[in-house]
């Protein structure tokens, strides 16, 4: 437990218990694979609660929740650490994976397929038997503290031949597929957080559902829960319904005047 | 009068002049401009604008539209013509002269129509948006298409092609969207489902028409019935679902009801069907509805219970069943009507579908998540099957989503989506996954098994195979598309063993040298930039120098860090040749030469791409030749198709442009280049030429661009090539006027466009 006397630690506590509606057991898997330091690995469209719920996790298990959002020029040694000059001395600077290893954090690598493939393989040696981190440079092992656990996650919506896991990444995880939750729980989830009543949530979420719809003409993704809440909490300060949806989901979806004209007859039929 | 004569002989010269070449009879010409002879010249001269529009398209028609232009025109204002014309043209494409001549005798019939054309919406109008708020609203796809009434057969929602029923504009709009949505109503309320629940294929020659409505000795009485039924009931979805439409539609609704009730006032059928529709819009009734909602206790017949074919038992007026006159009015468009046979076909068709791709997915699956022996699958194929089938039971019955997959190394089922849906459905349908259905799956995948032992025979058998698609065609003289107008035939080349490729590549091998070493250098440009303010490792001349510098009392850089730059090629080209006649010789020659060197050079720089040749004669024969595939490695089969490369027939380069950029769009690359190699215009056997063809190929040119996909002409043309500006853009072509020099231009030209 000495790593959670680690000063910087407690700005990655989670205080306060974040919203979160199970849609399943997803809970207990995830908390029966972490108690047997098992890598989590979360698959589901944008903003259907991927992040919030690892929030939530870190929450009820108390432990520092390290997040980092990969991106294509991530490199290993921006997860695991680097030397930096201070004055005329050469300084070992860990990284937010060594961190977390070391401290016994969960780390959470958002959007893991956004990195390249070579950078990725990093946390081969954390999410086995061995539970260590290499560090080339320093030629050291961090072995990882008990508490220590990672999580990934992605979008098989943007899967493509360059966007996807390596099976020998892949198969190293219990993974958890998420999706948009059911009418009723959707509808409640925007009430809690667009602060909205429950008939403006079900139209909304009414409205999410149509738009999901038009993923095989050219809608990338459909209006995620996020974007609803989103537009919940500009009704709730006054904007119109219909501008509201507009601006706050519609327009955020697609640049394409077909669509928008459809999504425009969907808000207009619903409101 | 001399003045007229002059005039009319002027407006007949002209007419000469926009036909040429074409020369009709004399006789006949002077017969158009003897029934023109009484209009104004300026209506004359309108007339004659659209002769260009209409003659290419067929003369007949042109002909027709003239001879019968005199009972038209007048009620016509100027800007309204092309319209007509456009509308014209689309129905002489899909019904013929026959059909035409109807449509211009129709225009004729009509009242004044300015007003009416002001406030009428054409589907075609509103066909893209509709379409899509259709799919939106039903979550999969459905096509919407053009009929003479609001239908929908569980696939295909059939809408008027125009509406003018309403006052404004608007409304007409509304209306539009109004029928789509009850189209989308009466499918989720499961008309079909329930009517066809029980239905095994084999009765599928029953009259089901005759099933539904036999017990009723009014036929149309009670198909009526159950229209009216059925709207109350796709209505009562929509208010649930959809309330800003519904709320929107009623005031509309009144007025149509009206319209319908004032037509027929004294009709007791329509006096107890608009009584119904009111008590189900809640609008207000008279003291006369009301008396009849008591009489026939209307009020307490429940029609939203149960299904729509249970309700309509309820809701026949048996006391009306010996009413036949009677008409509903412009409400009647919007109850439409139901033709279960064709629905009846369709359903069975999706049944068969869904088990066809439900028993391969099934079986596909097994397979993959078997770590048996492929000895014990072959024997224990349906069991395999049926713990698949617990597993979608436990997956797609349990109220908990998402699905957890404890995916625990290689013990895990990853089981597709599309099979989970399914499963689904056909539950949904069947109430379970029949017997017949799990047998097969365990066939096809003992299949399997053997195909995998004794060689996969299925490819070259789907390789042979040819897959068709529609495309539009832009006609410029109409400013409009030509719907579903030209058929593309997917075929694969066969090869032929030559040693064409490898003669090339010893006839260019310094060259080949040379590109090869040029493409190597793109296929990863990985450096160390240094000096950098941040980085990846300490840049130790960096640092040296900048301790230097602070010893000597100056202040040290902080440039001291270095970091590894790889800027990643994304490129992925589709290359598409011309085997058109006119490359017979020496340009056929250099163009299979140019695809050998730039294979080479590809596989250099590692760039993904893929070849298709193409050809064809008149729009219903537009052929693509796959000669190498995305995926496909460089191999001796597509050496030996490169090899097969020979003219063919005509040049229409619209369609095999729009269906690469279907293709590639669906590539997700940074840069996505479409690349064609052709040697001259674009010309087809009909009417495919001229103006027409490069103007077509523009616009197929400009839907690429839009769909972020970069086009790019490369023409071996000695006869000119200033019509390449317009036909793709000043950025899009090159112009290479000496054939041998194509093959290493080419190259050269590629490596420009992806550096």
């Amino acid at each position: 437990m000495k790593a959670r006397k680690e000063p910087w630690l407690k700005e990655y506590l989670v205080a306060e218990e974040p919203f979160f509606l199970a849609q399943g057991n997803e809970v207990d898997i995830a908390l029966a694979a972490i108690e047997n330091r098992l890598p989590l690995l979360l698959k589901g469209p944008t903003g259907c609660g991927k992040t919030r719920f690892m929030r939530y996790l870190a929450w009820r298990l108390k432990r520092p929740l390290v997040t980092v959002s990969c991106h294509d020029d991530l490199s290993t040694s921006d997860l695991v650490g680097r030397f930096l000059v201070k004055g005329e001395e050469a300084v070992w600077q860990d990284g937010p994976l060594s961190l977390a290893v070391k401290a016994g954090a969960i780390c959470y690598l958002d959007e893991i397929v956004e990195a390249r493939k070579d950078t990725t393989v990093v946390i081969h040696p954390l999410t086995d038997d061995r539970r260590e981190l290499p560090v080339e440079k320093l030629g050291k092992l961090f072995p990882a503290a008990p508490d220590f656990s990672l999580a990934v996650s992605y979008n098989p919506g943007y899967q493509s031949v360059l966007k996807d896991l390596k099976p020998s990444t892949r198969q190293r995880f219990v993974s958890l597929s998420f999706d948009y939750p059911p009418l009723e729980i959707e509808s409640e989830i925007v009430v809690r957080e667009g602060e909205c009543d429950k008939e403006l949530a079900r139209k909304l979420v009414r409205l999410a559902v149509m738009t999901r719809g038009l993923k095989d003409s050219g809608l990338a993704e459909g209006a995620s829960t996020r974007l609803l809440i989103q537009a919940a909490r500009l009704i709730k300060s006054g904007v119109g319904c219909t501008d509201a949806c507009r601006f706050g989901i519609c327009l955020s979806l697609s640049d394409d005047p077909d669509l928008l004209l459809a999504m425009e007859e969907m808000v207009d039929s619903i409101f | 009068m001399a003045d007229h004569k002059q005039r009319l002989s002027a407006q007949k010269k002209r007419f000469y002049t926009e036909i040429a070449p074409s020369r009709p009879n004399d006789w006949e010409v002077d017969e158009i401009f003897d029934s023109l002879a009484d209009l104004a010249p300026l209506k004359r001269d309108l007339l004659l604008s659209q002769v260009a529009v209409i003659w290419p398209v067929s003369h007949s028609l042109c002909f027709s539209f003239l001879t019968q232009a005199s009972l038209f025109i007048e009620n016509l204002a100027e800007e309204e013509l092309p319209e007509l014309v456009r509308e014209l043209l689309s129905c002489y494409e899909q019904k013929g002269l026959l059909g035409a001549r109807k449509l211009l005798a129709a225009a004729g019939t009509k009242s004044p129509s300015a007003k009416s054309n002001r406030v009428r919406v054409r589907l075609e109008e509103v066909y893209a948006p509709l379409s899509l708020y259709l799919q939106g609203l039903a979550g999969r796809s459905l096509e919407l298409r053009e009929g003479r009434q609001a239908m929908g057969d569980g696939e295909t929602v059939w809408l008027p092609g125009e509406l003018a029923v309403l006052k404004e504009r608007e409304e007409n709009r509304l209306l539009y969207k109004l029928l789509v949505s009850l189209q989308w109503a009466c499918l989720a309320d499961g008309l079909f489902h329930s009517a066809f629940a029980s239905l095994a294929e084999e009765k599928e020659t029953v009259d089901q028409n005759e099933r539904i409505y036999g017990a009723y000795a009014n036929k149309r009485l009670a198909a009526d019935c159950l229209a009216v039924v059925q709207f109350c009931r796709s209505f009562a979805i929509l208010q649930k679902e959809l309330p800003g439409l519904a709320s929107r539609s009623c005031k509309l609704l009144g007025v149509m009801l009206e319209s319908g009730l004032a037509k027929e006032p004294d009709s007791p059928v329509v006096f107890y069907f608009t009584a119904t529709l009111k008590l189900a819009l809640g609008q207000g009734v008279s003291d006369r509805e009301e008396k009849l909602i008591r009489s026939s206790g209307l009020r307490s017949i429940n029609l939203l219970a149960d299904d729509s074919l249970t309700a309509l038992i309820r809701y026949y007026p048996k006391e009306l069943e010996n009413e036949q006159e009677y008409t509903l009015g412009s409400f009647g468009m919007l109850l439409g009507s139901y033709d279960f046979n064709r629905a009846a076909k369709t359903f069975l068709a999706m049944r068969k579908k869904k088990r066809d791709a439900f028993v391969a997915l099934l079986a596909k699956t097994a397979l993959e998540n078997s770590d048996k022996e492929p000895e014990i699958i072959k024997q224990s194929g349906p069991s395999q099957i049926e713990d698949l089938l617990l597993v979608l039971a436990e997956e797609t019955g349990s109220e908990s989503r998402p699905q957890q997959e404890m995916v625990l190394a290689a013990a895990s089922l990853d089981l597709p989506l599309e099979l989970v849906e399914l499963f689904a459905d056909i539950t949904k349908d069947l109430g379970g996954i029949p017997d017949a259905y799990v047998q097969a799956a365990a066939g096809i995948a003992a299949h399997g098994i053997q195909r995998q032992d004794g060689g996969d025979k299925r490819g070259a058998a789907l390789s042979a195979s040819q897959e068709t698609y529609l495309y539009h065609e832009w006609d410029f003289r109409r400013q409009g598309y030509r719907r579903d107008w030209c058929r593309v035939y997917e075929k694969q080349l066969a090869g032929v063993r030559s040693n064409f490729y490898e003669r090339t590549s010893k006839t260019y091998k310094g060259a080949l040298r040379k590109i090869a070493r040029q493409f190597e250098l793109l296929r990863h440009r990985e450096r160390f930039l240094r000096r950098q303010r941040y980085g990846d490792d300490i840049d130790f001349d960096a640092m040296v120098e900048s301790l230097g510098d602070r010893r000597a009392g100056f202040s040290g850089s902080e440039r001291l860090y270095q970091r590894l730059s790889r800027q990643q090629r994304d490129v992925t080209t589709f290359f598409l040749v011309d085997m058109s006649s006119s490359t017979e010789g020496w340009v056929g020659t250099a163009i299979k030469e140019s695809l050998v060197l730039l294979t080479k050079a590809l596989e250099s720089a590692d760039d993904p791409y893929a070849i298709f040749g193409f050809s064809g004669m008149r729009r219903s024969k537009c052929e693509i030749y796959r000669i190498k595939d995305l995926a496909e490695p460089m191999h001796d089969g597509v050496r030996q198709r490169i090899a097969a490369i020979s003219p063919l027939e005509y040049t229409r380069l619209g369609p095999p442009v729009r269906h690469l950029t279907a293709l590639l769009k669906n590539v997700k690359s940074k840069l996505r280049l479409l690349v064609i190699i052709t040697d001259g215009k674009p010309e087809d056997y009909d009417d495919y030429k001229g103006r027409y063809a490069l103007l077509d190929t523009r616009k197929a040119f400009q839907e690429a661009l839009g769909e972020g996909i970069h086009p790019y002409c490369i023409t071996i043309d000695k006869t000119g090539h200033e019509y390449l500006a317009l036909m793709c853009g000043h950025k899009n072509y090159v112009h290479i006027d000496r054939v041998e020099l194509l093959p290493t231009k080419m190259v050269a030209m590629y490596r420009r466009l992806t550096i």
